[in-house]
């Protein structure tokens, strides 16, 4: 039989190199760290899935290389068939491994997590936010010191005002509709409830691990807690058209203290 | 079967192009997957030009197509008609057609010991509905509009709304009708290849002892018939949308650059459902064949029997059904009630056990085996490394708590390519070296092979797991350019690194069309069994005539992997070898 001994030692070389690789690009951070509550929680259920599945595939690949250099190097099988018995016994590995890593890993770190996201504080504990997505813009409303979003409607929009809001209802009087710049108190728990205008679009706040499709005929709400001041970007991530790629915002996380200023004066203007 | 008056010569024609030889048919629908590959990946060689060096003036583009790249540049608005069209032509018409519908119409009849389907005329109707879907397809890069650009998943209202991004113009509506025509030939196909395999089995061909192969594609095909006609309606749901004035997908009082809409009722959730109800399903049609082909070349080079064969069927089974009810998962952020989140997310992390089980079972095939590292093996390994390292980012992303962060990033994009793009093409690239002989009485070159290998896996691995870390990263997938975001310039290298890998996996694949176009003429003659293999294809001529086998119809003795299981000078058994050539196992 013809030996492929070059093969065989490059092949043995290459299984060991793609873990090895797969190391090098996780070991370099170019995501900042999270700067939200249950953004921890993400990083930690990424981190213990990345652990686990890079032992299995380090484990698999050094299974892998073994096989390669040693049975190359056989002219004649050494094993035949095994039995049944054997076998199934042999699949209990994968079947407890990926039950405890998979599913273990959902239910003990990932569930908590994802019931952050979803449920919403006690009335009034959170502060309430619209958002309000188009083609490739963000809006952002306020509902000011009455608590309430006043009525909306296509006619009423202005180059200052996308989202449209009658000034004339009492509720809609003090609205304050921001373009592109979102601006958060640090620390308390934002409720974002979301609509589109036109297509579906997806807010995406990296640092703060937020990510939440924007659905039109839809309300959408999702939650989270900046912990950390500063201003970040905001990101499309549903495919909406030709300006998908720039439809940029800005996440702008204050004091407490710096925010209710914020508020007073843009309420002033 | 056995009326060889059924097989007469025939002319040019009918041999060759309106043929209702299953081989023939199997052959059409890998040569039309070739030209597609042609197409969709010089779209991506585009996007990844872009990608790497954006804003980069391509004058020879510029040349060539005035319209689509004005003074060689590449406009946004082509750059979404590239990434769609790339998506749907391979998903679609690439993958597919080679390997389900080339390699399932090749093999199905030959490895039970059929002398053709059980519906040659329906199977040759599939094959040419098929080819207009394929023009139609093409047809719409030259509408007013461009190409669809509203990605391979086709979202409306996006998708749905024609002035919401140029190719939502005719591009969208012959995008919607060739992926129509697509499932009418694909549910023909479907229909032909079950009722072959319950009912043309040769004799003592029990269902246990057929290939993994040809349980692949029939679990594949049920699936395929489960799944796909929902898109169908979906699609001239959404046909109507668009020209029809209804309002299934799009709700009230939306409006587009301030213009109102003139829909009212519809929720594009639907859609969403819909199109994944034969999304998923639809990546696992491509997989297993791919994991069955994968199981057969193992066991044949690394002269092996396959460890675990029943329990293999088994996973098959327990995937195909938890495959058609996890959809979900590609919908966490989609606003679906987040409870049904939490169920799909342990329904798709179910389905990590069986795949894990295959998995072990492939490595557990090699064990104690005596391996020729041969070009057909060298791809049937990768395509196990592939699987194993593409399925551990199913794990991220089938649950919804790191999904939230990987959702429609280049996570997904490396994730995917890994499934669909890599254990799909490496089994397809491995089934055609094991083959070829077959199909054309002649070898592919072993040498040429190899350097298609290693460059391929090379290539491979440069583009998709590095893909998997810029999505960890927090890049979005589906962007012209990442210019307006300062966080994400680190990652220019990498984008750089993975253009550079597919060009490299470019050059591969011109290596091995030359070898193809070599060895069809000049290639080393094969005999009827090159491989030692154990299979009834094997006992046919290379290349079978029409009709299969050249004396009397099959007769099966045992299972297909009777491989190291005998001790004398040759060390297997094929199919057709009655007990008084060696003891019947199984």
């Amino acid at each position: 039989m013809k030996r492929s001994p070059i093969t065989a030692l490059l092949l043995t070389v290459f299984s060991l190199l793609v873990p090895v690789y797969g190391y090098f690009l996780w070991s370099k951070k170019i995501l900042p760290a999270p700067a939200s509550l249950h953004g921890t929680g993400i990083d930690a259920m990424i981190k213990y899935s990345m652990v686990c599945t890079g032992l299995m595939l380090l484990a698999g690949h050094v299974v892998l290389a073994v096989f390669i250099w040693k049975y190359s190097r056989q002219d004649r099988a050494t094993i035949g068939r095994v039995a049944g018995k054997t076998e199934w016994r042999w699949a209990l590995l994968p079947l407890i491994l990926m039950t405890v890593v998979a599913e273990g890993g959902v239910l003990v770190i990932g569930l908590p997590v994802w019931k952050q996201l979803h449920v919403t504080g006690k009335p009034g504990e959170a502060v309430v936010i619209e958002v309000v997505a188009q083609q490739f813009q963000w809006s952002f409303r306020y509902p000011g010191p009455d608590g309430k979003f006043g009525e909306t409607g296509l006619k009423y929009a202005t180059d200052y005002d996308l989202i449209g809001v009658n000034r004339k209802d009492p509720a809609g009087k003090d609205d304050l509709v921001q373009t592109a710049v979102l601006t958060v108190p640090a620390g308390k728990l934002i409720h974002l409830k979301m609509k589109s205008k036109d297509v579906i679009h997806s807010l995406f706040l990296p640092v703060q691990r937020v990510k939440q499709d924007v659905v039109p005929g839809m309300v959408i709400s999702t939650m989270f807690t900046p912990t950390k001041t500063g201003k970040y970007d905001i990101l499309c991530t549903e495919l909406c058209g030709l300006g998908h790629y720039k439809m940029r915002g800005v996440l702008n996380v204050l004091e407490p203290a710096a925010y209710e200023e914020w508020l007073k004066e843009e309420a002033e203007e | 079967m056995s009326n060889h008056e059924q097989h007469a010569p025939l002319g040019f024609w009918r041999k060759y192009v309106f043929s209702l030889d299953h081989k023939v048919i199997g052959l059409q629908y890998i040569g039309m997957a070739v030209v597609m590959a042609l197409l969709g990946s010089g779209l991506a060689m585009i996007m990844r030009i872009q990608l790497a060096w954006p804003g980069a003036k391509l004058s020879w583009l510029g040349k060539l197509f005035p319209n689509a790249f004005p003074e060689g540049l590449l406009a946004p608005e082509h750059y979404l008609s590239i990434i769609t069209m790339h998506g749907t032509v391979m998903v679609f018409f690439v993958i597919s057609l080679a390997l389900v519908s080339g390699f399932g119409n090749y093999l199905i009849p030959i490895q039970i010991g059929a002398r053709d389907m059980a519906y040659p005329f329906l199977n040759a109707l599939s094959f040419w509905v098929m080819v207009p879907a394929c023009l139609v397809m093409i047809a719409s890069f030259f509408v007013e509009g461009g190409a669809a650009a509203s990605g391979w998943t086709a979202y409306p209202p996006l998708s749905a709304l024609k002035n919401a991004v140029p190719g939502s113009q005719w591009g969208q509506t012959l995008w919607l009708l060739a992926m129509a025509l697509f499932i009418v030939s694909f549910t023909m196909g479907g229909l032909n290849y079950v009722t072959t395999v319950l009912n043309l089995r040769a004799k003592g061909m029990s269902l246990m002892r057929m290939p993994l192969t040809i349980w692949t594609m029939f679990i594949a095909a049920i699936i395929g018939l489960v799944s796909f006609p929902p898109l169908t309606a979906a699609a001239i749901m959404l046909l109507f949308d668009r020209h029809g004035g209804t309002s299934f997908f799009v709700p009230a009082g939306l409006s587009i650059a301030g213009k109102p809409v003139m829909h009212d009722g519809g929720t594009p959730l639907l859609w969403q459902h819909l199109f994944w109800f034969l999304g998923h399903p639809e990546v696992y049609v491509l997989i297993l064949p791919g994991l069955g082909i994968t199981f057969e070349i193992l066991a044949t080079h690394a002269r092996k029997t396959v460890f675990g064969y029943k329990m293999i069927v088994w996973c098959l089974i327990v995937i195909a059904v938890l495959g058609c009810v996890v959809w979900g998962h590609h919908m966490f952020v989609s606003g679906m009630n987040p409870w049904l989140g939490e169920f799909f997310t342990i329904g798709t992390l179910i389905i990590t056990i069986p795949s894990a089980i295959i998995g072990l079972c492939m490595l557990a095939t090699l064990y104690g085996g005596s391996l020729r590292l041969n070009a057909a093996l060298l791809f049937a390994l990768g395509t196990l490394a592939l699987f194993g390292t593409g399925g551990f980012g199913g794990v991220f992303l089938g649950n919804a708590t790191s999904d939230i962060f990987l959702h429609d990033s280049y996570f997904v994009v490396g994730h995917f390519h890994f499934m669909i793009g890599g254990v799909t093409l490496f089994a397809t690239l491995a089934g055609l070296y094991h083959w070829f002989p077959k199909m054309f009485g002649r070898h592919l070159n072993e040498g040429l092979g190899k350097i298609h290998f290693w460059l391929s896996i090379l290539g491979f691995y440069g583009m998709f797991l590095t893909m998997h870390f810029v999505g960890i990263n927090g890049a979005p997938r589906r962007y012209y350019d990442f210019k307006a975001y300062k966080m994400l310039e680190g990652l220019q290298t990498y984008h750089l690194c993975i253009t550079i890998s597919a060009f490299t996996f470019a050059v591969a694949s011109i290596i091995f069309l030359l070898n193809v176009t070599w060895s069809l003429w000049r290639g080393k003659k094969a005999e009827r069994n090159p491989w030692d293999a154990t299979t009834l294809e094997w006992v046919a001529p290379s290349p079978p005539p029409h009709g299969n086998w050249d004396g009397p119809d099959p007769v099966v003795h045992r299972w297909p992997y009777d491989l190291s299981t005998h001790a004398g000078a040759k060390d297997f058994a094929m199919q057709t070898e009655g007990p008084d050539k060696a003891p019947v196992t199984s």
